[in-house]
């Protein structure tokens, strides 16, 4: 039985056509799964299905009805639900009410505490959290953040659910759990939409891939009919080969480290982490989510009160504030862009320039700031970064995520930094831009940098890393370089928590 | 598209937006209300407004980088206070320094108490209005003094070719307010504060230096402007400040500059200061009684602010 | 196993420093109140608890009115406004008798809950942030007060200011109005109206992405400051007996100083009624504290700010994340 029928459907912006007579369809019991570049119009589909938008064309049938006025409320109450990769959680308030948020049980009006935890309880389980449901939702990780947005989700019961980017802060063993909620729903014949950058997820879970590119439905595959090369071919219309730069030669004569790290510990984070950063080298610090890796970069950075000590160049140097590490040639590319990376508000002119404000007027503080200058400078990094924007002065969150991610980076350039420090560099971004990043960090690599990334994506540390760090809980637990850098052995150190070679256990 | 266009531009050059409503207010106010066509009268308007206008210019450059100053109030009277009690003793360029230190040391604990003890602005300066509201109290026993200061006296009541001396103080230092504001490094700095500490943080602006220059020069603006009124009255009181704190963030945001920072310009201030001055002289010409002209006040605030003030929603 | 264990123990340690301030407020208060029953053995009499609560009832209900506005992350700087507008209606609508009494007190409440929503709805619909809003409505609000009470005066039944102020059959009313208000807040909290107020306080996007009306939350939210602004109001009038269109002003300050002492977030979404009470009681007790020890009662304004400066300050630096 089919549940929903997307219909020769178009969508237009501005004049600016979204989606070109898109049809596809999903039967009851079916995981479809929707894939395509950032831009190819996957959100504007979903936002049809979900009522957020009305299509200009073409009819949309649930449930063999063609919808009308269909609106964010008709859709929820017809049973469409859906988990965004943007959390809409309540930091202050408990999981309990958050997974009922909105539609909190209640008696004579009152909600009752102990009830919400009870009715919770089950819903946590179902989606493999196990955390006291009375636990202030920001305190916990990202990816279990999105896990109760998944037990939100799975309140009213849904008949469709949409997964948009919903996997894309959880590490393997969550993303297990979501799969067995994904799989449950298919065996009582729901139906399960989803989008998701990492490939290798959509074809182990999905029944079947619908390709957009550009607006238009490039094909539909059934998943024993498909690979990854076959979708990512569909995807961008040409061969995708070399995602990966070659990387720096294992047995080339290693420079001085430009950042050495010994013991470094944050309370509560990790505890005697030891690192070498050396020009021309891409380390990266993997493992499963929330092990420590996003606080050593923010360590070094200088925004995370550390011990241990900290070497720049041979010389002890503290490096206590933002400020004095960007002054020892740190710079730092958040895995939070829209908060720490970016002034999403400000123009896109505004946020390549501040970092080089000192370049642009020099001498004191109170010195005026050469317009000139800093327009070709700006010009400059566009050009070099290839970032698409309509012109300097367009606000930065008109862009796609990946030219955020090049903003990001790109207004470090102009200070030559010594080390870069990136934590989830590709998080959400497509094949293409990618492809980009990982070239453009070699290069900078190969000219004398010392890079240090964070990733929950194995097989990007694994293509793009000269040598890979393990972490589990706070500490580094396996080194990984040359032929030993495989998935294999850097998935077994993350789950189990010590080294292949030596299985003597830990204490 | 032509038309989106236009709006798009007119909705973020909401400075000039005050300008324009500025314009027509003084437009209605000749045609339909009495006494606004003379020389005279344009001539004492812009003299009132400056006392106002020189608190506000200093009230932006804090809210620009998305805090408030909530002890203008305290430190317009402070200044008049202390210059009034010392040049009493010491004369009158003694006293002017003086208060001027004290005024700008205001806006240091001010900055101070942001940096290390992050409090939030509001707090912060509520707080050291609060505690300055009682030193003066102590400091003057209850009856602060009058003074007759040459220098302030003619400031305040002087003109050159026409034009008031206390307006061009005013305009002067609104333009070294623009220059610090969108031309030099640090008005950069408090733009991108302004939209986001932490990224502000993690891009290397210097937080500190930002936070003490804005707030020491939004003080020492209402140290001026206290001792400009002190020139215009001749005499200091412990309230003379009171009407600025709330009046000086209206002229803010009625000059177009957003409440949460880091979006507008300083001239749209100076805009918005005319504006609020001219308001109020209109609803004193036409005789209404105290509470009718603050409703009408309040009310017109209301609805400049939904014609060009809104927020962008951020969705 | 033992990661969850020590997560567990890590985030009951934050709970309870969550709780440490309340714990820090409560202990400072107890300090206060010693030192307060060295100067005046009566302090526990009910006589005093009597004078004494309807001197904080005003600072109290306010505070609460302002908490609530906080809570959904907004401000009400027009607070001050409507109190005195609140104690002018009831003031000119009171006659001898109780039905008149109580009466002007429904119209005077009426007349702050419209006002509130008035500030809500201009919150809600016109994109306007919270503060800037009610700035320009606290005009609007005392202009109002003026009209409708140029000058002090207004009458208040001599027997129920007497009542009031001195006890009713040996019962203190003021204490009771604060408990009976404080029990109407409790039950608000536990309804799904109470934990919108928190949701939308927290996260104002991820509640309307769940289908929460937040404008119709932020309407209710001020119309119920609103209310508790006018029963401090009116609190105020019957404890001085007569009505003053200006007497409010300075409570929407330290309305904002006792929710900020109290623990409650700019922010929103954070904080409990219970500190906001703390910390109204500590600003007044302080207040009557310096009347005894015969400091110039100059001294008042510094100690308040210098309170209040302590408290958050030490709050801040307790309870943040430790950076750099």
């Amino acid at each position: 039985m089919t549940l929903l029928n997307v219909e020769r459907v178009s969508k237009s912006f501005a004049g600016v056509t979204v989606l070109r007579e898109v049809s596809f369809d999903i039967q009851a019991g079916e995981v479809l799964a929707l894939v395509g570049e950032n831009g190819a119009g996957k959100s504007t589909v979903l936002s049809l299905i979900t009522g957020l938008l009305t299509p200009d064309s073409g009819t949309i049938r649930y449930d063999g009805e063609p919808v009308r006025a269909w609106s964010p409320h008709r859709a929820r109450a017809a049973g469409v639900a859906s988990v965004h990769q943007e959390l809409s959680l309540n930091p202050h308030q408990s999981v309990a009410e958050n997974v009922f948020l909105g539609a909190w049980p209640s008696r004579y009006g009152l909600v009752r505490q102990g009830d919400l935890v009870a009715r919770a309880r089950p819903l946590l389980e179902r989606v493999g959290l196990d955390v006291d449901p009375r636990t202030p939702a920001g305190r916990l990780p990202l990816g279990a953040q999105q896990l109760v947005e998944l037990a939100k989700a799975l309140t009213a019961d849904p008949r469709l659910l949409i997964l948009d980017e919903a996997t894309s802060a959880l590490d393997d063993d969550q993303v297990r759990a979501v799969f067995r909620v994904v799989d449950d729903l298919r065996e009582r014949g729901r139906s399960v939409v989803i989008v998701s950058h990492r490939m290798g997820e959509l074809l182990t879970v999905s029944d079947r891939l619908t390709v957009l590119k550009d607006g238009e439905v490039m094909a539909t595959r059934r998943r024993d009919e498909t690979d990854h090369d076959d979708l990512v071919r569909l995807m961008v219309g040409r061969e995708l080969s070399d995602l990966f730069p070659a990387k720096a030669a294992p047995d080339s004569p290693q420079a001085d480290p430009v950042l050495r790290a010994a013991g470094l510990s944050i309370p509560g984070a990790c505890a005697g982490v030891d690192l070498e950063l050396r020009p021309g080298r891409i380390i990266g610090l993997g493992g499963l989510q929330g092990q420590g890796q996003r606080e050593v970069l923010r360590a070094l950075f200088g925004l995370r009160h550390h011990s241990g000590q900290t070497e720049v160049d041979g010389r002890p140097r503290r490096l206590a504030s933002p400020r004095e590490a960007i002054r020892r040639g740190i710079a730092y590319v958040p895995e939070d862009r829209k908060t720490e990376g970016l002034h999403v508000v400000r123009s896109v002119r505004a946020n390549l320039a501040l970092p080089s404000l000192r370049v642009l007027a020099p001498a004191r503080a109170l010195t005026t700031v050469s317009r000139r200058r800093e327009n070709e400078l700006v010009e400059e990094l566009i050009r070099r970064m290839q970032v698409k924007t309509a012109s300097p002065a367009q606000e930065v969150r008109r862009l796609s995520g990946g030219n955020q991610q090049k903003v990001a980076l790109a207004k470090w350039l102009p200070a030559r930094p010594r080390v870069l420090l990136l934590a989830e560099p590709t998080r959400g971004i497509d094949v293409g831009t990618k492809r980009e990043i990982y070239h453009l960090l070699r290069e900078l690599a190969d000219e004398g940098m010392a890079v240090l990334v964070t990733s929950g994506d194995t097989m990007e540390l694994v293509g793009l890393c000269d040598e890979v760090l393990v972490m589990y809980e706070g500490a580094v637990v396996e080194r990984l370089a040359g032929a030993e850098l495989t998935e294999e052995r850097l998935v077994h150190a993350s789950v189990v928590g010590h080294s292949t070679a030596e299985e003597t256990s830990r204490a | 598209m032509m038309a989106s266009t236009i709006r798009g531009a007119l909705r973020d050059n909401r400075a000039l937006w005050a300008f324009g409503v500025l314009a027509l207010t003084w437009l209605a106010a000749i045609i339909f209300a009495q006494g606004f066509n003379s020389v005279a009268s344009v001539h004492y308007l812009v003299q009132t407004a400056s006392f106002l206008g020189i608190v506000a210019v200093g009230q932006t450059l804090v809210v620009m980088m998305s805090g408030i100053d909530l002890s203008v109030s305290a430190v317009v009277a402070l200044s008049a206070v202390v210059c009034a009690q010392v040049s009493a003793g010491s004369g009158g360029a003694v006293a002017i320094l003086t208060a001027l230190a004290v005024s700008v040391l205001v806006g240091l604990v001010n900055a101070a108490g942001l940096i290390w003890l992050r409090l939030p602005p509001m707090v912060m300066t509520l707080a050291t209005g609060t505690v300055i509201a009682g030193a003066l109290l102590i400091y003057t026993n209850g009856s602060p003094r009058s003074a007759q200061i040459p220098l302030l006296d003619s400031l305040a009541n002087g003109s050159v070719a026409g034009i008031p001396l206390a307006t061009i103080l005013w305009l002067a230092i609104a333009a070294a307010a623009v220059w610090l504001l969108h031309l030099s490094r640090l008005g950069r700095y408090a733009f991108a504060l302004g939209t986001s500490e932490p990224a502000s943080r993690a891009s290397g602006v210097p937080v500190p230096v930002t936070t003490f220059v804005m707030y020491a020069a939004c003080a020492l603006l209402a140290g001026v402007a206290g001792l400009v009124l002190l020139g215009f009255t001749g005499t200091s009181s412990l309230t003379m400040g009171n009407p600025y704190q709330l009046l000086s963030i209206a002229s803010v945001v009625l000059g177009g500059t957003s409440i949460l920072g880091g979006r507008g310009h300083l001239l749209g201030t100076v805009a918005g200061a005319l504006l609020l001055t001219l308001l109020t002289a209109l609803l004193v010409a036409w005789n209404l009684s105290e509470g009718l002209r603050q409703v009408s006040l309040g009310l017109l605030i209301i609805v400049l602010l939904l014609v060009y003030a809104r927020e962008r929603r951020t969705t | 196993m033992r990661n969850r264990l020590e997560t567990a123990v890590r985030l009951s340690g934050r709970a309870a420093r969550g709780n440490l301030d309340l714990v820090g407020l409560c202990g400072l208060l107890v300090v206060v109140l010693v030192v307060y029953q060295r100067l005046d053995p009566t302090l526990l009499e009910p006589a005093t608890i009597t004078i004494l609560s309807a001197q904080f009832l005003p600072l109290i209900l306010a505070a609460v009115g302002q908490t609530i506005v906080m809570l959904t992350g907004g401000i009400d700087l027009s607070l001050g406004a409507v109190l005195s507008l609140g104690m002018a209606v009831f003031v000119i609508n009171t006659a001898d008798g109780t039905m008149s009494v109580v009466t002007a007190m429904v119209i005077a409440l009426a007349v702050t809950v419209l006002a509130g929503a008035a500030n809500g709805a201009l919150v809600a619909y016109a994109g306007l942030p919270p503060i800037i809003v009610t700035l320009a409505a606290s005009f609007l609000w005392g202009g109002v007060t003026l009209i409708v009470l140029p000058q002090p005066g207004g009458h208040v039944p001599t027997g129920l200011v007497r009542a009031y102020n001195l006890g009713w059959y040996g019962l203190a009313l003021p204490a009771i109005a604060i408990a009976v208000a404080l029990v109407l807040w409790k039950v608000v909290k536990t309804t799904r109206f109470g934990l919108t107020l928190y949701a939308v306080g927290g996260n104002e996007h991820g509640a309307f992405a769940n289908g929460v009306n937040t404008r119709r939350v932020k309407i209710v939210a001020y119309g119920l400051a609103g209310l508790f602004t006018g029963l401090a109001g009116i609190g105020l009038a019957i404890q001085t007996g007569s009505g003053d269109p200006t007497i409010g002003t300075p409570y929407t300050l330290n309305s904002i100083a006792a929710a900020v002492l109290g623990g409650i977030s700019f922010f929103g979404g954070i904080g409990q009624m219970r500190g906001t009470l703390l910390g109204a009681l500590l600003l007044g007790l302080l207040t009557n504290l310096l009347l005894f020890t015969g400091i110039s009662t100059f001294y008042q304004m510094i100690l308040q700010g210098v309170v209040l400066v302590a408290a958050v300050a030490v709050k801040t630096l307790a309870t943040r994340e430790r950076v750099a």
